[in-house]
């Protein structure tokens, strides 16, 4: 019996205090308990003394299907215990099914000269079937093979005659040699000498219907060795079986219950195998990645804001200052909603606050954009184009002074689906009221998004224009997988936004472009990807981490 | 954002120094511009300007000259808005165009020669002013002419339609200008334009020849210019006068820039007369403590007025008080803000050393969210896959396919294609088309989203409602009503939401297979075995089971108000 040893070996660093310990387990010990049935059947085909088998050979010998034989093999070889010899193509002999019979009645030839040197009577080659259990189209070339080499001679009337009480060498040789492959049960052709080469040569094929009495295949091969551990493990299995018990591989409740789980072994499993992959229930990656931007923005303090897709232009634009003749609100750039039209009214007095402050300023200290404001037209219904709509509102609705919003809002432009365009979208908007904002505050805000939310460490400022904002920036940053990016714009709100809507401390607007960070961390090229229809992809999608 | 291109060679010259490419895509933000490429055949480059509000920048000569002042601190030199026009050098405006297109200037351009540079800074320019801040041609137009055989004063005055004929550019043959809006290019281009007038603008010369049919198209024979031509008279009609000035001086800056000695023209209207170019003298009072308070940071006045006069203001100090007067190119200073963020541009916003809000806030998710994100996670509990998709469908989606009559939705006026052509009011569609392309995809397939839907609401202010749904389907060879109620159950269940199931019919599912989801007496969704029918018209060929919940207060019964 193999001992499960522990040896603790001590190292001491010199001059150090630190103390290695090693654990080392008694390796063979350790397989032979993991060994699956299949294993050992495969292990005890092997002999300490004849330690490579042929795939043929183990086959034939453990009675396994192909399949069970394969996997078996793999596992072996997979904790060394054997080695596979690809012996590319080689010509193996072994015995046919005459062949095999001739191992254990003897070759013909013999049988046929033993026979007639005991016989008393006359016999004819057509006697020679039914005595000898022979086959009668067996006989004829065994016959002329004993008249050529001179061991007998036929008679007048068929009668054979014995030349030599013994046998001739020849006849001993080939029942040596079917012997031989008999013992081993395959052979390679390299392992014989020449002339049993020949032998075998002139024996494996023959005319018409006769059987052979080798077989000779010519296909590659492989040659299993038991390593040096391998043969220690067959040495030892016959011995370490006596002691091992029962073997489970499924624990079942029965045998908890009855406690015979005590007296069994758990069969060691290859835990290296790879199970298949699970179909699981869990979030679409993109939103997972904008679960992880919202919960950023709540943990910098932001409070979320929601809003209605369906927008008028007077939230979407007009109280951003965008004047009403701006380029980017005809029907090539918004959605305008064919049913219904129009608002049922604008809330006042942020409705006559923004349209004076279009007009001539109001009482913002503006020039204002000069034109008459068409009090109509703002009423117009739109996709809502633009997250900042929400901050819009939301310095409409009483806001917290201090205070910080944000919002994932999905937004819409008239845009041809490509590539790096879809219908939808979602852009990150939010804004910081408070009285101590200014640009500088702004620009480390930018900053911190920077750091948190691209993990960049590089930031560069430019100059932007946006106009509900004075001044604008354009926040870069080095990305540590996309270089430098655009990551966002901001800026301060311009006064003719915040003193209509009734705010009168300075307020930081900002927008981040975070769709081709998301694309990164999911490893797609194409935007349309972040809402595809495809089961198989989004089942394979990685977890955002 | 318009983007222009303009020859390296020729910016350079304008700029007066050699300007290498990698220096020039560095300092391009000084004119809030960025560099967008180079054509190594051509030596053309091409320039993105993001200020919408700044067309004197949308050139060759404007950017040259921003950065000119910025970088080499070389203040640019108009003498002729304070030259006074001579003699001859008039337009006339008939009294029939004041409701037609009433307001006109130009000027005449001399001591230069067209050449290749010229012409395509001119076409530049006179494309991005007309098209970009024009607004195609509504607000101003423009025509340049071949000044050399115009003979002045000019008259710009309404024509019935078949009252006047010209020769229009391009075409040799003289048309009426109601030939012209039906047979030209430009006329079928701009004639919305003018349509709608009975009287049509026209300007010519003393010897009556036309110049120009404006905002349509300039006449063939004085209206074109061409490689080579010694000097050019530029006009510019348009819908507000401001715009027309303001057009007129940038065109007028542009030319001088190449070295064009400027006349300008009194433009005479019956009542009222006015000088084109003509210096708007846009002043802007700057308050040193409000720059300070936006930039957060001292600032010493007199860099306030250097850093300002590199931005082509001129500034003087009243007290603590700067008075800022825009070059006669720019007027897009409506409010002491955008002299802050000119100031800040001026000297970098690389000199301001950022700084952290310290303001303390408490984050929080918004309500809705948080109680989808609830729902979210019992759905994969559950085993089933989230997916994501556009709000925008089709109504043959939403109906034809379902099986369902057509009803209510907002629907897009500009649709891209039908396929994006209404807002979803319901997820269980989406959901069927994701199942129909996934038909080989092993199963079962338990999928769900939860998202925004919108539904028409006539008496809300937007008119519609947004709402936020969860609809899951399951389907597999044995996917039955009974396995999707358990789904729904055990969601309810853990949410704590009393609901019950009263039958309904609805053609998406099969009769007596589907309910109703009934919860405080409120019907919060719908639940079933798709029909057959609905599944062929998907290609569908697995028994698919739905539900689909609005997420609304109803289903909660807590105070929380969404």
């Amino acid at each position: 019996m193999v001992l499960i040893c522990y040896n603790v070996l001590k190292n001491r660093k010199a001059g150090g205090g630190t103390v290695i310990r090693t654990v080392i387990f008694n390796v063979k010990t350790d397989i032979i308990a993991s060994l699956h049935p299949l294993e050992i059947e495969v292990l005890n085909t092997f002999k300490t003394e004849k330690a490579s088998l042929f795939w043929s050979v183990i086959l034939e010998k453990t009675g396994l299907k192909e399949s069970q034989l394969r996997t078996a093999i793999e596992w072996l070889l997979h904790k060394n215990l054997i080695i596979s010899e690809s012996t590319g193509v080689e010509e193996i002999i072994s015995l046919t099914k005459t062949g095999k019979s001739y191992a254990t009645l003897g070759i013909p030839e013999k049988r046929i000269v033993q026979f007639l040197s005991s016989s008393e009577k006359d016999v004819t080659m057509g006697d020679l079937p039914a005595i000898l259990s022979l086959e009668k189209d067996e006989v004829g070339p065994v016959i002329g093979f004993l008249k050529k080499h001179k061991d007998l001679s036929v008679e007048a009337g068929g009668v054979l005659k014995l030349l030599s009480s013994n046998s001739s060498s020849y006849i001993e040789n080939k029942q040596s040699l079917v012997d031989k492959v008999a013992k081993e049960e395959s052979l390679m052709m390299k392992e014989l000498s020449m002339e049993e080469g020949d032998m075998v040569r002139s024996l494996y094929r023959k005319r018409g219907t006769e059987q052979g009495v080798f077989r000779i295949e010519g296909r590659p091969i492989f040659l299993y060795h038991l390593t040096e551990e391998g043969k220690s493990v067959v040495a030892d299995l016959v011995e370490s079986l006596k002691y091992r018990k029962t073997e489970v591989s499924q624990i079942t409740s029965d045998i908890l219950k009855d406690g015979k789980w005590k007296d069994v072994t758990f069969r060691k499993y290859n835990i290296k195998l790879n199970p298949p992959k699970l179909n699981i229930g869990k979030k679409h990656p993109y939103r997972q990645f904008l679960d992880w931007v919202r919960i950023k923005f709540i943990s910098l303090g932001f409070k979320e804001m929601k809003g209605s897709i369906v927008e008028n232009e007077f939230w979407n634009m007009d109280a951003l200052f965008m004047p009403q003749f701006h380029s980017a609100r005809n029907i090539h750039d918004v959605y305008y909603i064919k049913k219904p039209e129009y608002s049922r009214e604008i809330e006042e007095p942020y409705l006559s606050n923004v349209a004076f402050c279009h007009e001539h300023g109001g009482n913002t200290g503006s020039a204002g954009w000069r034109y008459k404001f068409d009090r109509e037209k703002t009423k117009r219904l739109i996709l809502r184009s633009q997250g900042t709509v929400l901050s819009a509102r939301t310095l409409a609705a009483d806001p917290e002074i201090p205070g910080k919003y944000f919002a994932i809002a999905r937004c819409f432009r008239y845009e041809q689906i490509d590539a790096t365009h879809g219908t939808d979208f979602f852009q990150i908007e939010g804004i910081v009221l408070d009285e101590t904002i200014n640009f500088r505050k702004l620009l480390g805000l930018l900053n911190l998004f920077a750091i948190e939310i691209a993990r960049a460490k590089k930031t560069k400022f430019t100059p932007a224009y946006f106009p509900f904002t004075e001044p604008s920036v354009e926040l870069q940053v080095e990305h540590p997988d996309l270089g430098w990016i655009e990551l966002g714009g901001a800026g301060i709100f311009r006064p003719e936004v915040t003193l209509p809507l009734g705010i009168k401390v300075p307020v930081i607007a900002w927008g981040l472009g975070i769709d081709r960070m998301a694309m990164v961390s999911l490893g797609i090229s194409d935007i349309r990807q972040l809402f595809t229809h495809d089961l198989d992809f989004i089942r394979n999608a990685k977890a955002v981490i | 954002m318009p983007t222009i291109t303009c020859y390296h060679r020729d910016l350079e010259i304008l700029y007066t120094e050699k300007l290498s490419l990698q220096k020039l895509s560095e300092v391009l933000e000084k004119a809030k511009a960025e560099f967008k490429g180079y054509d190594e055949k051509t030596g053309e480059i091409k320039i993105e300007i993001v200020d919408t509000n700044r067309p004197d920048l949308w050139s060759a000569e404007g950017i040259a000259r921003q950065l000119r002042e910025s970088l080499l601190h070389k203040k640019s030199s108009y003498p002729f808005f304070s030259a006074t026009p001579s003699g001859k050098d008039i337009i006339i405006v008939d009294k029939n165009m004041a409701d037609i297109r009433p307001y006109i200037g130009g000027f005449f351009a001399s001591n230069i020669e067209v050449d290749e540079f010229l012409l395509t800074g001119l076409i530049q320019i006179q494309e991005k002013l007309t098209e970009n801040y024009g607004r195609s041609r509504e607000l101003i137009a423009i025509g340049v002419h071949d000044a050399s055989k115009i003979e002045f004063p000019l008259s710009y005055k309404g024509f019935s339609p078949k009252e006047i004929s010209f020769s229009p550019l391009g075409f040799t043959e003289e048309m009426d200008l109601s030939e012209i809006l039906e047979r030209h290019p430009k006329g079928q281009e701009y004639g919305r334009l003018v349509k709608n007038f009975s009287l049509y603008p026209v300007l010519q010369d003393a010897a009556n020849k036309v110049l120009s049919f404006p905002p349509v198209i300039n006449s063939n024979d004085l209206g074109r210019v061409v490689v080579g031509n010694k000097a050019l008279f530029v006009d510019i009609t348009g819908t507000s006068l401001e715009s027309v000035i303001l057009c007129v001086n940038i065109m007028a800056c542009n030319l001088s820039d190449r070295g064009a000695h400027i006349r300008p023209f009194m433009v005479e209207y019956p009542s009222s007369r006015h000088m084109t170019p003509q210096n708007l003298k846009q002043i802007v009072t700057l308050e040193q403590e409000y720059l300070e308070k936006i930039l957060g940071e001292k600032v010493d006045p007199a860099s306030i007025m250097e850093y300002l006069s590199f931005m082509g203001f001129s500034v003087s100090k009243e007290e603590n008080k700067l008075i800022c007067e825009s070059p006669p190119y720019r007027r897009d200073c409506l409010h002491s803000v955008d002299l802050i963020e000119d100031f800040a541009i001026s000297r970098g916003y690389n000199t301001f050393s950022p700084e952290m809000p310290e303001k303390y806030t408490v984050g929080s998710m918004s309500p809705i969210i948080e109680f989808a994100d609830t729902l979210r996670m019992l759905m994969t509990g559950m085993g089933f896959q989230e997916f994501i998709t556009y709000i925008l469908t089709g109504k043959d989606k939403l109906f034809d396919k379902m099986n369902r009559p057509e009803g209510d939705v907002v629907e897009v006026a500009n649709v891209m294609s039908d396929t994006y052509s209404v807002l979803r009011p319901t997820l269980l569609p989406v959901l069927l088309e994701i199942e129909s392309k996934n038909l080989r995809v092993e199963f079962p397939h338990k999928i769900f989203e939860e998202g925004e839907v919108v539904i028409p609401a006539p008496k809300e202010i937007l008119r519609s409602k947004t709402l936020h749904n969860l609809s899951a389907i399951v389907s597999h060879s044995g996917a039955n009503f009974s396995e999707i109620h358990s789904y729904l159950h055990s969601l309810m269940f853990y949410l704590n939401i009393p609901y019950k199931l009263e039958e309904t019919s609805d053609p998406a599912f099969i009769d007596g297979r589907a309910g109703k989801i009934i919860s405080f007496n409120r019907e919060v969704g719908i639940i079933g075995e798709i029909y057959p029918g609905v599944l062929e018209n998907w290609g569908i060929m697995m028994p698919v089971a739905a539900f689909e919940l609005t997420l609304d207060y109803n289903l909660v019964r807590s105070e929380k108000d969404f």
